[in-house]
């Protein structure tokens, strides 16, 4: 247990987000908004938005690409296409960074898209035992190795959902900000892939 | 099997000074200005494409108007589109800006010769960038007041509303920006400049008094844009300039001249008011001693310390001529550099002068050398305690008498101001008639230089350019179809052209060609010119107007080219006055 929890706080080292500033309050999106209204008027005062969100949309792309030069480049077409899209931008009640991240993920699925690459999908070991743990499963070798060839065989959207809130300990809101759906509807779809990835692994 | 997926486990993620080495706002911002300027490069290859289908357009078009009379206004809307949106139609004539240093972290009030006032806050500017400037910036600043000026200045008089095209009336006008180093800075957002513009205006009847919107000039949308309502005070009248040679100059001196006794007058009679009915002093509050600036006493032991006699009087000259080393001096942090070493030195004596309550100004001396400071007169412990029960009951008796004094005094003034305005009207009524009785043409325009009154407009910059004070005026209804020729008889067309009304403070800008709607008010004097190609001004005079026959549809205007100089704002002022 005690190195299951070490491993846990190293993970949230890694994906470089502490939990509280996954939860964004009421007052911190107006706030935000306010600034985001700013920025449209004028582009350069987009530097705190900039400031405050490159790091997490870096990480969140890198885990898609663990190359540190692709990473960079894809992450300055998100916030380019931000800029030029930001006119039609408007509050609706989710955080900005949800915005950024969908822009994020349209410029991943482009990149591979264009390379005909295979996308890289990033977990760590402790990230295993929490999908075992949710699957009711006993944690071995060889069920790992399964859960590996089950995960290859999500469709791109599943995968994305299971990554969120497995591989990256995001919030079912924080999921569904991210995804564009509602809070309920993360929820019954990602227990919906787990139970199908749980009969694929009793086959 | 195939992949789908590459998975990495325990992937070595960046550490947070390796994603900050791939941070860059600025060249993001490049970025975006680079693909901004290629997207507008790429909207017009598509015109490429339908370029043969709009000249074949083009065509159609020519024939169609060839065959029809002259289109004037798709011909003006197309002239001035092509053209920049502030088109000064005088090449050599630059305008004159007012330059004012402003530090940035102070702010400041900067005044204009014709007494309007800027009001610029601290940390009011930024860059391109966002980032606020620092230091100095440099304010230009210039006004415009009448139709010459708008002229020169190539600022269009036009407001669209509801497609109705509105003339704009000024009471005013100012451009405004700053720069740093050469480079052009903008207003920080949330930060505004005050601008409080003095001009002259006709105002009839002082009792209605005009009202006025304001618009800021928006170049890129080619329009102005409503801002707010002008507020609008009015200060003086303004006597007009009559000269020697004026059939009515003996008239208007004589008047000039009663004005200003009766002017002298009502000073007199202000000054009896003031003295009858002097108004109570406000009782000075104590100054307690701050624990931040150096205190000292004087002592008048061999030392002499002189009082001076216009601000020191009364009971307070009597308390320091026997009792001053049993007050207490503050310094003031007024005084820039000030040595404490100062008040260690043996002085002769020094010179004590009262500057306001409870501040003083000592000037040491000892031979030739003076040293002079700014002090507090200030009290401590249970001094200041005394003074303050005194204060207060010294306020309770000022309040009282303050009360005693309006209800004395401000029905007296009231009916001081009304018998003048009455003797004032008396007056100008007097000359009119008189100007009237001789039957001189210069009538009307004199009444209406009479109702002039100097005004102030005010209002807030929120960003720099071009803003006035100004109402949309509809336009006029009498209307011909006009033509230009020289004194040749050559026609005149394709060149700029402005129409004048002497009631209205504005200039109308239209594009000669052989058929230009020209609609000008017949009960007043209109004066209409072009600028030509070689930059002279061909004038219509107002008699022209007044001779085209009630009811025209059609008017040829024979335009007299003047042959001056115009690369002179004053000349051009002597060649369209009227």
């Amino acid at each position: 247990m005690l190195s299951k929890l070490q491993l846990s706080r190293s993970h949230i080292k890694n994906v470089g987000m502490s939990m509280s500033k996954k939860s964004v309050s009421v007052e911190h999106m107006q706030q935000e908004w306010l600034e985001v209204q700013a920025a449209q008027s004028n582009p350069a005062r987009f530097r705190p938005l900039y400031n405050r969100y490159y790091d997490p949309i870096f990480r969140f792309i890198f885990r898609r690409t663990n190359e540190e030069e692709l990473t960079a480049d894809i992450c300055s077409q998100v916030f380019l296409k931000a800029l030029q899209r930001l006119n039609s931008y408007s509050f609706k009640g989710v955080p900005f960074s949800a915005w950024l991240y969908r822009i994020a993920s349209n410029e991943i699925a482009q990149h591979y898209r264009a390379s005909q690459k295979n996308r890289v999908v990033s977990m760590e070991e402790s990230s295993f035992s929490d999908m075992i743990d949710e699957l009711d499963e006993r944690d071995t070798e060889g069920l790992r190795q399964q859960l590996l060839q089950t995960l290859d065989q999500l469709r791109e959207g599943d995968l994305q959902l299971i990554e969120l809130r497995f591989f990256e300990q995001r919030s079912f809101k924080e999921v569904a900000e991210i995804a564009g759906i509602t809070e309920n509807n993360a929820k019954v779809r990602t227990y919906r892939i787990l139970e199908r990835m749980k009969k694929k692994l009793s086959n | 099997m195939k992949k789908n997926y590459k998975i990495v486990i325990n992937p070595q993620m960046p550490s947070e000074e390796q994603v900050a080495r791939h941070m860059d706002f600025d060249a993001l911002l490049e970025q975006l200005d680079t693909s901004q300027s290629e997207s507008k490069k790429g909207r017009i290859r598509p015109l490429y494409y339908y370029a043969s289908a709009a000249a074949a357009a083009v065509v159609l078009l020519v024939v169609f108007l060839v065959s029809q009379p002259e289109n004037n206004s798709l011909q003006s809307a197309q002239y001035f589109a092509e053209r920049p949106y502030v088109l000064p139609p005088i090449q050599d004539i630059e305008p004159e800006f007012k330059k004012y240093k402003v530090s940035v972290n102070q702010g400041g009030v900067y005044e204009y010769e014709s007494g309007s006032r800027l009001v610029v806050p601290a940390a009011a500017f930024m860059d391109d960038r966002g980032k606020l400037i620092e230091g100095e910036v440099e304010i230009h600043y210039r006004e415009m007041h009448d139709y010459v000026d708008f002229f020169l200045s190539g600022i269009p008089m036009v407001y669209d509303s509801a497609n109705v095209r509105y003339t704009l009336e000024s009471a005013g006008m100012i451009e405004i920006y700053a720069e740093k180093n050469g480079q052009r800075v903008n207003m920080a957002p949330g930060k505004h400049i005050d601008v409080s513009l003095v001009s002259q205006i006709d105002v009839p009847n002082i009792n209605v008094p005009p009202s006025y919107n304001i618009y800021q000039l928006d170049t890129a949308a080619r329009e102005w844009v409503y801002q707010d309502i002008d507020q609008l005070a009015i200060l003086d009248d303004v006597l007009p300039q009559v000269d020697e040679a004026h059939p009515a100059y003996s008239a208007f001196d004589t008047y000039k001249q009663a004005l200003a006794q009766l002017e002298a007058q009502k000073k007199i009679e202000n000054e009896a008011l003031n003295s009858r009915f002097p108004q109570p002093l406000t009782p000075a509050r104590p100054q307690k001693a701050t624990d931040s600036q150096p205190t000292f006493s004087i002592d008048p032991d061999g030392f002499s310390v002189l009082l001076d006699e216009a601000s020191i009087v009364g009971k307070e000259r009597q308390l320091l001529s026997t009792q001053i080393d049993n007050v207490i001096w503050e310094v003031s942090p007024k005084n820039i550099d000030f040595d404490t070493r100062s008040l260690q030195v043996e002085w002769e004596g020094a010179r004590l002068k009262k500057l306001q309550a409870w501040e003083y100004e000592i000037t040491y001396f000892s031979g030739d050398t003076e040293v002079p400071m700014i002090i507090n007169r200030v009290l401590t412990g249970d001094l200041f305690s005394q003074a303050m029960a005194q204060y207060e009951e010294e306020l309770k008796q000022y309040q009282t008498a303050l009360a005693e004094y309006e209800a004395a005094v401000k029905q007296e003034k009231i009916n001081l101001a009304q018998k003048y305005q009455t003797q004032q009207s008396q007056l100008k009524e007097t000359f009119l008639a008189a100007v009237a009785a001789a039957d001189l043409e210069e009538e009307d325009d004199l009444a209406q230089s009479l109702s002039k009154r100097k005004v102030r407009n005010q209002f807030r910059a929120t960003g720099f350019g071009i803003w006035n004070c100004d109402r949309p005026v509809a336009p006029l209804e009498q209307s011909v179809k006009a033509k230009f020729v020289d004194q040749d008889g050559q026609l005149l067309r394709d060149v700029p052209g402005y129409l004048v009304d002497k009631t209205r403070n504005t200039v109308v800008r239209f594009l000669a060609t052989r058929n230009t709607p020209i609609a000008y008010n017949t009960l007043s004097d209109n004066m209409l010119w072009l600028v030509t190609k070689d930059q002279k001004i061909a004038l219509v005079r107002p008699d022209q107007f007044k001779a085209i026959p009630e009811g025209a549809s059609k008017h040829i205007f024979e335009l007299e080219v003047l042959e001056a100089n115009t690369k002179e704002e004053q000349e051009i002022r002597r060649m369209l006055k009227f």
